[in-house]
């Protein structure tokens, strides 16, 4: 799967490959067991530094959305069907949802608009799921499912 | 002596001038001479004008060769078949770095990255597309080498106590060694040496990382990837081969009847023709899967990042963050070192120490 980053963002690199793995789980591009590039192939393959790559994938292992093993390296642990969140995952995401809605609502932008929002973006997610998951029924093999489905 | 050292250094030096000439259309449309530019100014006017200067150059360049050839070859005829080449070869990098700098001036003065989108990508999967060896092209080589071995141990007996080891340029043997193993089958051994180096090599392409480019979309950006890489890997074993012919050739031909020098000389320049048949048609195929380049280019929201500064004279790759010792080259085909790695410092040295060392080796061998 292909991930973009910009260089010249405030958003630090290490921050910006996380939230695209993280998106990537959720539109299902990316699903329990999908094995990742190491964190050397990923730094050579972007040229940054390794360091970078490698605090990318610290956060997503402390989250829980990928484990990392000797033997078989970085895979992705969980997605939207693993059943629910660890304990503690909600409240902590309340208070930054909080922090985003209100920036929205600082910069007046009217509620119902925010609720639309955020179905659409749900429903875009859902939508991508769906497609994804047709277009891998049959073609794909079989040891790369995740053992959490 | 023989018209042939002439004939030989004006094949090479057209051959290297003109692999120079086609390098710009090898080359991605936003890296024109190997400066950044983004997608919305390659078809700048700089831009054509630099790239038709660094050829006309290239044809200065050809027809100098050409001349020293010319003219050195009847007073210092060992001269006249290493310099035209390599002033071939600085010309050619002189002509590079000066059309290229018209570009980087307009490029700064014109701030064309200015609001320009850049975005960095490459592929979290893990599984990278892999080109195989030339098994089937390194097994051909191996062949055609044993076969030689063979005639040679079946013909060993009735060669001469002293055997021909080094010839001139008219195909003459001009140096003799006691008959032995080596004298005999040092240059075969050589030859499965080099063999032995492409299929290495060949595992280096499979390895080497391709670097993704924001403009190109995924599946043409995996394609390509790919082919370039199937390319790379076959033209290795195909130049096997014709390393493999060369050496088994000449063994083949010095045993069974080193008094016809016309033997040697046939196959030295059959040896150029096939060489020149395999890199043409690498640079044909090369340049097919490469022309799709900029076909997306429309569609891309953003721009790969200006990494002028890590170039030193788009040549010279230095970048301390970058963890790759690998990286595809500026300009051209292939790869270069990052001297900004350790590994990539490691082997620059190393590959200085060989080069250096083999040109005093040649500069103090006895006559």
């Amino acid at each position: 799967m292909q991930v973009e980053i910009d260089p010249l963002s405030e958003v630090p690199l290490y921050q910006q490959l996380r939230d695209r793995v993280v998106e990537a789980i959720a539109t299902g591009e990316l699903s329990p067991g999908d094995q990742l590039a190491s964190v050397r192939q990923l730094a050579v393959a972007f040229g940054i530094n390794v360091a970078t790559v490698s605090k990318g994938y610290e956060l997503l292992r402390r989250e829980g959305l990928i484990r990392t093993n000797q033997k078989s390296g970085s895979v992705v642990a969980r997605g939207p069907e693993s059943g629910p969140p660890v304990a503690g995952f909600f409240d902590e995401w309340t208070t930054r949802l909080r922090t985003l809605l209100a920036e929205a609502d600082a910069h007046g932008v009217p509620d119902e608009q925010l609720v639309t929002a955020t179905r659409a973006v749900l429903d875009g997610f859902a939508a991508a799921r769906a497609t994804t998951s047709r277009q891998e029924e049959g073609g794909r093999d079989p040891h790369d499912k995740g053992v959490l489905r | 002596m023989s018209q042939f050292v002439l004939w030989l250094s004006i094949a090479i030096v057209t051959l290297v001038a003109a692999l120079l000439f086609v390098m710009p259309a090898l080359a991605r449309p936003t890296l024109p001479l190997g400066v950044s530019v983004p997608q919305s100014r390659i078809g700048e006017p700089v831009v054509r004008a630099s790239i038709r200067r660094y050829r006309m150059a290239l044809v200065g360049a050809w027809i100098v060769g050409i001349a020293l050839a010319v003219v050195l070859f009847l007073p210092l005829p060992v001269a006249a078949s290493i310099v035209p080449i390599l002033a071939v070869l600085v010309l050619g990098v002189l002509a590079y770095v000066f059309s290229r700098a018209a570009i980087v001036r307009a490029k700064d003065a014109g701030n064309w990255y200015q609001n320009v989108p850049v975005r960095l990508t490459a592929d979290i999967s893990a599984d990278a597309a892999r080109a195989h060896p030339p098994v089937a092209w390194i097994i051909g080589a191996v062949v055609v080498l044993v076969a030689a071995t063979a005639v040679g141990i079946a013909v060993y007996p009735q060669l001469p106590a002293r055997v021909p080891v080094h010839w001139n340029a008219a195909g003459q043997a001009d140096n003799y060694a006691a008959k032995s193993i080596w004298s005999v089958f040092g240059p075969l051994m050589a030859g499965f040496g080099v063999v032995a180096l492409l299929f290495a090599c060949s595992f280096l392409v499979r390895i080497s990382p391709s670097r993704a480019v924001v403009t190109d979309d995924a599946a043409q950006r995996n394609r390509r990837n790919a082919l370039q890489r199937r390319l790379m890997s076959s033209l290795l074993g195909q130049l096997a081969v014709v390393i493999a012919a060369q050496f088994g050739w000449l063994a083949v031909a010095g045993w069974l009847n080193p008094g016809a020098p016309w033997l040697m000389v046939a196959g030295v320049v059959v040896f150029l023709v096939l060489l020149l048949v395999v890199l043409a048609a690498f640079v044909m195929r090369y340049h097919r899967a490469v022309a799709t380049w900029g076909e997306s280019a429309k569609t891309s929201r953003a721009d790969a990042p200006d990494d002028d500064r890590y170039w030193r004279g788009g040549l010279i790759y230095i970048n301390r963050d970058d963890p790759a010792v690998f990286v595809p080259k500026r300009f051209g085909v292939g790869w270069t070192v990052n001297l900004g790695s350790a590994g990539g410092i490691v082997l620059a040295v190393a590959l200085l120490v060989v080069v250096t060392g083999a040109i005093i080796l040649a500069a103090v061998a006895p006559r």
